[in-house]
């Protein structure tokens, strides 16, 4: 009788069993990357998932998921439906900041609440160094370009990987896993189109692309023409040392002769588009004999730094993919005042330690002890609902929302926005935002330690939010590309200390601040309306140290505010002036399909590109360029970066003169201030080998002698050495310069 | 019992036995009567000491309530009293109380600049030995420090603590060269730096003094006989000259600069450059952002009080004065603790006490 029991037991046990299994056997997950899986730290990446139903219909979600089965539905999700016959497949795609996906997660496929099929997402490591994209027939070309990491100035190493002409994507963003993108005279399968113009909305967004053509090469020379025209039907040869003098000439050059794509042009040529380059190779580098060169690897070095293309790979900002900051202050959501624990403490103690008691003290005298089962919790239900009816109207009336924006201007026609933004809905468990179509975006709820993605998404403009605890705000964040919105005209240079000119405000948007953005200064302009022009006139000065935001006093939610705006401005990197606009307007890259109060707070910048002076000669102030540390001998600290503290010994700083575009004709370092003067400064001289002396209490002006004392890598060296026991504290020498710009 | 066996048949003396009877016949009849007149003797007797009994417990029970009730009033009203009392002799009394006297001496050539107190008033720094600087901790938490200032040819002659408490201005005066250094106190997990903000030849500095974020530094740059107020970004290499005068001193948000001109302490409104004259003294100290006190040249020291248009200027008592000469009054702990400098005669030195109101 006890044998029969366990084995229907065990019958039912297996049927069980079974019924999950038939189920994950009808259905197939392929999980599959662009470009073979090439990602980056600080990017997104595209997860393509497929699904294939085998044997029955599959109509459920796709999901992904941290548990590898999600008994517990309040488990953070992001989903996407998914409808399927049986025998057909479908392919959904989750694209994600590659930060984020770098956890473990799971890609399941749900129907009616139960997991059907769970696979584990294997993404591969993102590559450490630069990775440069190689599009040529044959694996081998631009071998030369892999560099180890011990072989370069940042130590970063270059890494090289062939991409099939079929593996690029049609979208822009998709290419920021690259940082070149090298494409060959021949390819097995012609670039369509649509991977062209992401090709080249790339180059614009700050991607460098390296195209290299032989004779009769036409096939994209001519298709990049619009960034770069070479006029085809112009082929010829030049002789190989003459066309690699410029960039070495310390070296022996290959004997005889390279068949150039045209003649007429130099070897390699630049073209800036946007924030990104262009560069053409006016040869076939799979041909000998450079393809196998022995100095290969110096000779694209020096290319690279001279044509430009080495300033703008350095010059790139690191950006959190998540934005972080603008997620922060979207929190912060206009008229919505969150009751301060203050007040939640008196109510909830005040019910706590008075209604209870009192009501024990009350009823026992009366006698009526029993009573107390009815008041108490009647008393906690009637003040909820006292704090609900008074308490909410406080706190927010209507649905509302807050995005946070930046939207960086390429050009009058392109421009780069990242977003975040925080919904609210008052009187509704869920609702829908609609994302616009060039942007990108991920529903986030906030988790225990960071943001997690959650909510459900129909893979392009949808995003949906769905059983909401009350009152719980959710998130979003998000980023693409904005088109035909406009870009201001700005016409300033620098004359001494000064920057003046004038900029014109031809966006959009009308703004309520605004700023020329120098280094660490911001020189306010004032209010900018659509389509005004204002004069600009301001002083740069030959130092400036932000203020020590950690000693201020108390933090007021007002200063928390402006210190969260602050984190999304941020500061422009690589010797770039800026042009901020703050403004309210609003720019709904991420629209709540729900009636609803919505707030917006922009930054939106651009790039300016400082016009010459009278004479030619293009100044860049002071605090504009880099100033690296280089070398110490004895002890050394540094304060906040800018404030350096050296005890006996001395502190060797590298003035990055690298980083600009131009030829350099002057460079001056206003040595003579009093902070110097306590130190024995000298300046690297390459020419002789030897360090130079500047006299103490004078300005560092180099003018005719300034090439002769440019380190190999076009950098200043600049010592300053404590020969007494005191420690001492001596501000980053920024510097000027002076030069005509080379393109 | 019964009747029969209580009195036996046969008697013989009938007639004893009748009056016998009627005896007690008759003390039958007045036994109900006297039980009737006790009880109700009884009844009159209990109701009247309930009465007494309640005359007597109703006082008792009122009295010590009363009694406590009017303690406790008397007990308030006292206190009350005491405490206005209190107030109005110590806070409302213009008056301030040396609690320290002679925290500190410093010999007859230090000048009153030699000395300051933190804004938290937690120490006080000074120089001693020409090149040195030390601090004196005036709480239990705070340790003393000796920094070693850059060696110098001359000396050391004033010093300034910054508002945040982490730097110290200090003026060195070689010969014809003056420098203001930035000293940057040595902390636990830094040892200290100098940072030299200005040298000039032909010139004196002194006096420096704080902006109120500590990102300029105001200070006295004499030449010639002629003194001018001049700033010094401390962030920037930006320097300019504010006003004539000496002494200057920024009020705790910024919007004021006291200063000495002609033996007048003066304020400046800083957004509009309005200079406001005081009255006779020097050395002023702000109390608060609208209150300042200054020393007149007898020693009494003053408290100036600026409304939007006017100011008041009232005489500030010193409690437990010594009989040393009162020369300089440096308010910290944003106006609790006053750091007060005085020269004593006998022997001749500086003497530096606290003081609190």
């Amino acid at each position: 009788m006890r044998r029969s029991w366990m084995l229907a037991f065990v019958v039912a046990w297996v049927c069980f069993l079974g019924q999950p299994a038939s189920a994950e056997n009808n259905v197939d997950i392929e999980i599959n990357m662009p470009m073979s899986g090439l990602i980056k730290y600080e990017s997104w990446a595209r997860v393509g998932v497929t699904i294939s139903s085998q044997e029955k219909d599959v109509a459920g979600f796709v999901e992904l998921s941290r548990n590898p089965l999600a008994k517990n539905q309040r488990q953070t999700n992001l989903r996407q439906p998914v409808k399927l016959e049986k025998g057909k497949s479908t392919t959904l795609f989750f694209d994600l900041p590659v930060q984020l996906l770098l956890d473990d997660w799971y890609i399941q496929v749900t129907q009616n609440g139960q997991v059907i099929k769970s696979e584990k997402l294997r993404l591969p490591y993102p590559k450490d160094g630069q990775t440069i994209g190689v599009v040529n027939e044959g694996g081998n070309a631009f071998h030369f370009l892999a560099v180890n990491a011990s072989q370069t100035k940042q130590n970063r190493s270059i890494s090289v990987q062939t991409v099939s002409p079929d593996m690029l994507p049609d979208q822009s963003w998709m290419l920021e896993s690259l940082d070149v993108l090298a494409i060959g005279g021949k390819q097995e399968t012609p670039i369509n189109d649509t991977q062209l113009n992401a090709i080249k909305e790339w180059i614009k967004l700050g991607g460098v692309v390296i195209l290299s053509a032989g004779p009769e090469q036409d096939g994209l020379v001519q298709r990049f023409a619009d960034i770069l025209p070479i006029p085809p039907g112009n082929k010829g040869s030049v002789n190989i040392a003459d066309a690699l003098r410029v960039y070495m000439d310390d070296k022996p050059a290959p004997p005889g002769n390279i068949p150039v794509y045209n003649k007429d042009f130099p070897l390699f040529v630049a073209k800036p588009s946007g924030k990104g380059l262009l560069l053409f190779v006016n040869y076939d580098v799979t041909l000998e004999p450079l393809a196998s060169w022995q100095h290969n690897l110096p000779l694209w070095q020096n290319v690279m730094v001279q044509q430009g293309a080495t300033t703008i790979l350095e010059n790139k900002r690191y950006l959190d993919q998540m934005s972080r900051p603008f997620l922060e202050l979207s929190k912060k959501i206009p008229d919505v005042q969150t009751p301060t624990p203050v007040w939640m403490v008196v109510l909830w103690g005040g019910y706590v330690l008075l209604v209870a008691p009192l009501a024990y003290i009350v009823l026992k005298r009366i006698g009526r002890r029993e009573w107390a089962w009815g008041i108490i919790p009647g008393v906690a239900v009637l003040l909820t609902i006292g704090i609900f009816a008074f308490g909410k109207p406080l706190v927010v009336k209507t649905n509302a929302s807050y995005t946070v924006s930046e939207i960086n201007i390429l050009d009058e026609h392109l421009a780069r926005a990242r977003t975040a933004a925080t919904f609210l809905s008052v009187d509704k468990d869920g609702y829908d935002v609609i994302v616009e179509p060039s942007i990108v975006a991920v529903p986030l709820t906030q988790g225990r330690r960071d943001y997690e993605p959650e909510g459900l998404t129909d893979g392009s403009r949808l995003l949906s939010y769905r059983n909401l605890p009350y009152l719980t705000p959710k998130q979003a964040t998000g980023f693409g590309v904005l088109r035909e919105i406009g870009a201001f005209d700005v016409n300033v240079h620098v004359e001494e200390n000064r920057i003046v000119g004038q900029v014109k405000n031809n966006t959009l948007y009308s703004y309520e601040q605004a700023y020329i953005e120098v280094g660490l200064q911001r020189i306010p302009i004032g209010a900018l309306k659509k389509g005004e022009e204002k004069q600009i006139d301001g002083a740069v000065e030959a130092l400036f140290m932000p203020r020590d935001q950690l000693q201020e006093e108390a933090d007021s939610p007002e200063k928390r505010r402006k210190e969260m705006q602050e984190n999304v401005i941020g500061y422009g990197q690589g010797g770039q002036v800026r042009l901020i606009g703050i403004t309210t307007d609003p720019i709904p890259l991420m629209k709540m399909q729900e009636p609803h109060q919505s707030y917006y707070w922009n930054v939106v910048n651009q790039t300016v590109q400082l016009k010459p002076q009278e004479n030619g000669n293009v100044v860049m102030p002071y605090g504009l360029l880099n100033v690296d540390l280089l070398e110490t001998t004895g002890d050394y600290d540094s304060i906040n970066g800018y404030l350096w503290q050296l005890g006996k010994g001395s502190i060797t700083f590298e003035l990055r003169t690298d980083m600009t575009n131009l030829d350099l004709k002057r460079l001056l370092v206003p040595l003579d201030h009093s902070s110097y003067r306590p130190f024995r400064v000298e300046y690297f001289q390459q020419k002789s080998g030897k360090w130079r002396l500047v006299d103490r209490g004078t300005k560092l002006v180099l003018d005719r002698e300034l090439q002769d004392a440019l380190t190999v890598n076009h950098t200043l060296l600049l010592r300053f050495s404590n020969d007494g026991p005191s420690r001492l504290s001596l501000p980053v020498p920024f510097f000027q310069v002076e030069g005509v710009r080379k393109w | 019992m019964r009747e029969e066996e209580k009195y036996p048949q046969g008697h013989t003396d009938d007639q004893t036995v009748a009056q016998l009877l009627t005896h007690l016949k008759r003390m039958r009849r007045s036994v109900p009567v006297n039980y009737q007149l006790k009880a109700d003797l009884k009844k009159q007797l209990l109701e009247r000491m309930k009465e007494l009994e309640a005359k007597k417990v109703q006082p008792q029970a009122e009295r010590p309530w009363m009694k406590r009730k009017w303690v406790w009033s008397g007990g308030t009203v006292l206190a009350a009293v005491l405490l206005i009392g209190a107030y109005l002799l110590w806070w409302g009394d213009s008056s301030v109380t040396i609690n320290k006297q002679e925290v500190l001496t410093l010999p007859a050539e230090a000048t009153v600049e030699q000395v300051d107190i933190d804004k938290s008033a937690t120490q006080i720094a000074y120089i001693v030995q020409s090149s040195e600087l030390r601090t004196i901790p005036i709480d239990s938490e705070t340790k003393p420090v000796t920094f070693k200032l850059p060696p110098t040819k001359g000396k050391y002659v004033a010093v300034a603590w910054s508002n945040l408490g982490k730097q110290i201005a200090v003026v060195e005066q070689v010969e014809q060269t003056s420098r203001i250094w930035l000293v940057d106190l040595p902390t636990t997990y830094n040892v200290g730096s100098s940072r030299l903000l200005k040298e000039e030849e032909g010139v004196a500095f002194s006096s420096p003094s704080w902006s109120q974020h500590d990102d300029s530094l105001a200070y006295t740059r004499s030449k010639n006989g002629m003194d001018e107020i001049w700033v010094s970004s401390t962030i920037s290499f930006q320097e300019w000259k504010l006003a004539e005068g000496s002494q200057p001193e920024w009020s705790p948000d910024g919007r004021f600069l006291s200063l000495h001109k002609d033996g007048e302490i003066a304020v400046m409104e800083m957004r509009t450059g309005l200079i406001t004259i005081l009255g006779q003294g020097q050395w002023a100290s702000w109390r608060s952002e609208h209150e300042l006190t200054y020393t007149k040249a007898d020693g009494q020291l003053m408290e100036a009080e600026l409304g939007d248009e006017s100011f008041v200027n009232r005489e500030l008592h010193l409690r437990n004065q010594s009989a040393a000469e009162f020369v300089r009054g440096n308010w910290a702990a944003k106006g609790k603790q006053l750091l007060l400098i005085s020269r004593e005669s006998q022997p001749v030195e500086l003497v530096v006490s606290l003081a609190s109101r």
